[in-house]
């Protein structure tokens, strides 16, 4: 039983890292304050739950799903791409707000708040993914890909063209640099991975509904990234174990998930709250939230 | 016969008044602290339920009830700018960050709500005779008459306020010019403070007038708060009439919008208006474009 | 080598350039002088495409830059120093320099299949230039972590390591100490010699007469006056629009 729950929270960590270090590229090392970041997430659980209901195989639906993701990461960062600051922030969500409202209401293919019950599980070549453990090393093995080409991605000059956008973009330009089209590539790949996490979310889960992507979901998320540090990849996965874990503990106090659940949001606003005050750059962190 | 061009418009207006109150406080707000105060809504929310405290579970009378509720909302957003913006703005935040201060405000209120009051829809039962009434061909109640009446009421004082007080002057010269204000004697931080006092206070008539015409729900304050925003986008949201009146056209819009859709996406049609005014037109119908950082 | 060809910007109601045409030379070093707000950087700003003029052209080796964007001013040749510090804070000073040499940091899959090294000779690139300006110690400080003078020349050697024909430089040496004044005039008469064309907004006189070749003097968004420091020295209207400098 124990065990059970132990890897159902590593499942959890892993999902929530994907999340997280798909924000930090877009974030942390771009500087684009994307609070719709959800929005991807959710793209990418519906795409994948649509066709694995279908009966499309998993590693094309996962695929498909990212790739989706990535094209409306790709699509908002066009005419967002002279934005700056909390114009950029509120327009994202704002998009964020779109996308929630088409899948409350496109019933047709959502099914709306009822959403859609009983995702499979993968099924990868013969080799089923039913159980929890086996599909603990399933997302293991997306995380690492998922880290390593964001890592790549960070660690190369790309990286660094990115992060002199982030820092100051004319300066950019007049190296030469084509920002639009480095952020633009930026914000494709974090909605890639962001959709690849919501097809393993939605696969595990096995259900999906429009109120596991409401705006409120990034909280944690940008919670993650901002206490791991921006532009840090290794403060992110402390920062997701930290979060995921942190209030777990409650859980044993015996208290019913009708106040887990609030305790757990006032949880997570105050400790931004506070991070924003406190300590800006995170643990890792070199840069400042701006 | 119902004349449903009449009706639709009346439920436009109706709206409209709704979202105007919300964006009336929250574009006093901004346009005075430069930042968007999104826990706004968070204040709408725990000011409805502040009411259905005193009214419905203590007992108390209406209209005392609903005076505490606006000292309540009036000093909650006074609180919150004073343990919260203040400190950040000490720190020289920009404004990104005092908004994602401010959603987590938002998200930490509307959570105290769900945690005391639970998630189901609480009702405030004031209103006995409600019905509606005839008026060419559509139908209004006297609590929406009411609504409409109070609102306009509303903003006419606050526009004279912002006009014709000491306050209200420095108010818009704070709004204006942060550094020139100063330089005349007005201190900034006091006017903060003000702005959100009487903001927040509007915000507490919103949130009595919302919970006797819909019911109370914990996510009432996130959803107000898009409309509002919408709407003082939409009009202008560095000016506070031009929040009114972006308000107003969102409510319409909205509302004969729904004529050509199913209703569902009324909420979509507001997002969406939203999206495109940030995108190509932020300043709003009547506002001025300023850079933006 | 550059043309400006009646050009004119306004703001609102005020001219900043009016009606301003003058040439420079390859090889030279031409400074433009004038009063505060006579429409030097907002040149500077026209020509790098932050803004764009309301009328006329500017001709970089005959061909008219206006409609070009400022990344793509940038690939023409135009390396631009801004006046105000425009540093990649949170890099390096090292890894600002890198980012000058080429435009390969923008191809995502070739950076990801590790096609994009730090040559051995990229490196030999920055740390000759570190020497030349004189702050290799800086290597790998954080950009936000130097001292004002760091950071011009951190700025100064970036602008150069972008491949240009041509080095805008605006107010180079605004604020700097006096040995690291003297430090940048012998650095750009070194570039000179190397038949370096460089175009530079100064306000200091004595910095100015010593660099350049030929002076620009603008006022009120138009030339004024155009000759060799001697001529310029001597010229009536000119000492009367600065009024004693």
């Amino acid at each position: 039983m124990i065990d059970a729950y132990f890897i159902h929270l590593l499942i959890l960590i892993g999902i929530y890292l994907i999340l997280a270090i798909s924000l930090q590229l877009s974030l942390g090392y771009s500087g684009l304050l994307n609070l719709g970041h959800i929005a991807f997430f959710g793209i990418g659980a519906y795409v994948s739950a649509i066709l694995s209901l279908s009966g499309v195989p998993f590693l094309i639906s996962i695929l498909v799903a990212g790739i989706i993701s990535g094209f409306f990461g790709w699509l908002l960062s066009l005419p967002t791409n002279r934005l700056k600051g909390d114009y950029l922030a509120l327009t994202t969500l704002g998009f964020s707000f779109v996308v929630y409202a088409i899948f409350l209401n496109w019933v047709e293919i959502t099914k709306g708040p009822f959403g859609l019950p009983g995702i499979p599980r993968p099924n990868i070549f013969g080799i089923d993914f039913s159980s929890n453990t086996s599909f603990l090393i399933l997302v293991v093995i997306f995380v690492l890909i998922s880290y390593f080409f964001i890592h790549r991605i960070c660690n190369s000059q790309f990286g660094k063209a990115l992060e002199a956008t982030r820092d100051d973009e004319l300066a950019a330009k007049s190296l030469g640099k084509h920002t639009l089209k480095l952020k633009s590539i930026s914000l494709a790949v974090s909605a890639f991975f962001a959709g690849i996490a919501g097809c393993l979310f939605a696969s595990y889960i096995t259900f999906i509904d429009p109120s596991s992507f409401t705006f409120m979901s990034i909280i944690p998320i940008l919670l993650i990234v901002i206490i791991g540090g921006l532009a840090s990849l290794r403060g992110t996965i402390l920062a997701t174990i930290i979060i995921v874990l942190l209030p777990e503990p409650l859980r044993f106090i015996g208290l019913p998930s009708s106040i887990l659940g609030p305790i757990r949001q006032i949880v997570f606003a105050l400790m931004l709250i506070l991070i924003i005050y406190f300590k800006p750059r995170g643990f890792f962190g070199k840069v400042d939230l701006e | 016969m119902t004349n449903v061009f009449l009706q639709l418009l009346i439920n436009g207006i109706i709206a409209g008044a709704i979202y105007a109150l919300v964006a009336s406080g929250f574009s006093l707000i901004y346009s005075t602290n430069k930042f968007v105060h999104f826990a706004h809504g968070g204040i709408i929310a725990l000011s409805a339920y502040f009411l259905f405290w005193l009214f419905s579970k203590l007992g108390l009378n209406f209209y005392l009830s609903a005076l505490l509720t606006i000292l309540f909302s009036s000093l909650l957003g006074y609180i919150l700018n004073k343990i919260f913006y203040r400190p950040l703005r000490a720190k020289k935040s920009s404004s990104s960050v005092l908004l994602v201060a401010s959603i987590a405000i938002l998200i930490l209120l509307e959570s105290l709500v769900l945690l005391f009051f639970g998630a189901d829809v609480k009702i405030i039962n004031f209103i006995k005779n409600n019905q509606g009434i005839e008026f060419f061909g559509a139908i209004i109640t006297p609590l929406q008459i009411t609504i409409i009446l109070v609102s306009v009421i509303l903003f006419f004082a606050l526009f004279v306020f912002m006009k014709k007080s000491k306050i209200g002057k420095a108010m818009r010269a704070v709004a204006d010019n942060r550094d020139v204000a100063e330089i005349v004697g007005i201190s900034s931080e006091k006017i903060y403070s003000w702005s959100f006092i009487i903001g927040s206070a509007i915000a507490g008539c919103a949130a009595i007038l919302i919970s006797l015409e819909q019911n109370i729900t914990p996510t009432m304050g996130t959803n107000l708060m898009i409309k509002g925003f919408t709407g003082a986008i939409i009009g202008g949201i560095t000016n506070v009439p031009g929040a009114i009146l972006g308000s107003f056209l969102l409510g319409i819009v909205e509302n004969f919008g729904i004529w050509f859709m199913p209703s569902g996406y009324k909420d979509a049609i507001a997002f969406i208006l939203l999206f495109i005014f940030l995108l190509f037109r932020p300043q709003g119908i009547l506002g001025i474009k300023n850079n933006q950082k | 080598m550059l043309k400006i060809e009646n050009l004119t910007k306004k703001f609102g109601g005020i001219i900043a350039v009016n009606n301003c045409s003058f040439e420079i030379e390859k090889g030279k070093i031409t400074a433009l002088i004038g009063p505060n707000g006579s429409g030097k950087t907002t040149i500077f700003n026209l020509i790098s495409s932050i803004i764009k003029p309301d009328q006329g052209e500017i001709l970089l080796n005959n061909q008219n830059i206006i409609n070009y964007s400022i990344d793509q001013i940038s690939n023409l040749g135009i390396s631009r120093l801004f006046q105000q510090p425009r540093l990649f804070k949170n890099l390096t000073v090292r890894e600002n320099l890198l980012l000058a040499i080429d435009n390969e940091d923008v191809k995502l899959w070739k950076n990801i299949f590790g096609l994009n090294k730090i040559t051995k000779e990229k490196q030999g690139v920055v740390q000759k230039i570190l020497e030349d300006v004189g702050i290799s110690e800086t290597k790998n400080k954080l950009a936000n972590e130097l001292s004002f003078g760091q950071k011009r020349l951190t700025e100064l050697a970036r602008t150069i390591l972008n491949p240009h024909q041509l080095l805008m430089l605006d107010e180079p040496v605004g604020g700097v100490n006096p040995k690291i004044k003297k430090d940048i005039a012998k650095f750009l008469l070194g570039l000179k010699k190397q038949e370096q064309t460089i175009l530079l907004i100064e306000h200091d006189m004595p910095f100015t007469f010593n660099v350049a070749d030929i002076i620009i003097v603008i006022n009120a968004g138009r030339v004024i006056a155009k000759g060799l420091p001697s001529e310029i020295k001597k010229n009536k209207e000119v000492l009367e629009a600065y009024l004693g400098c």
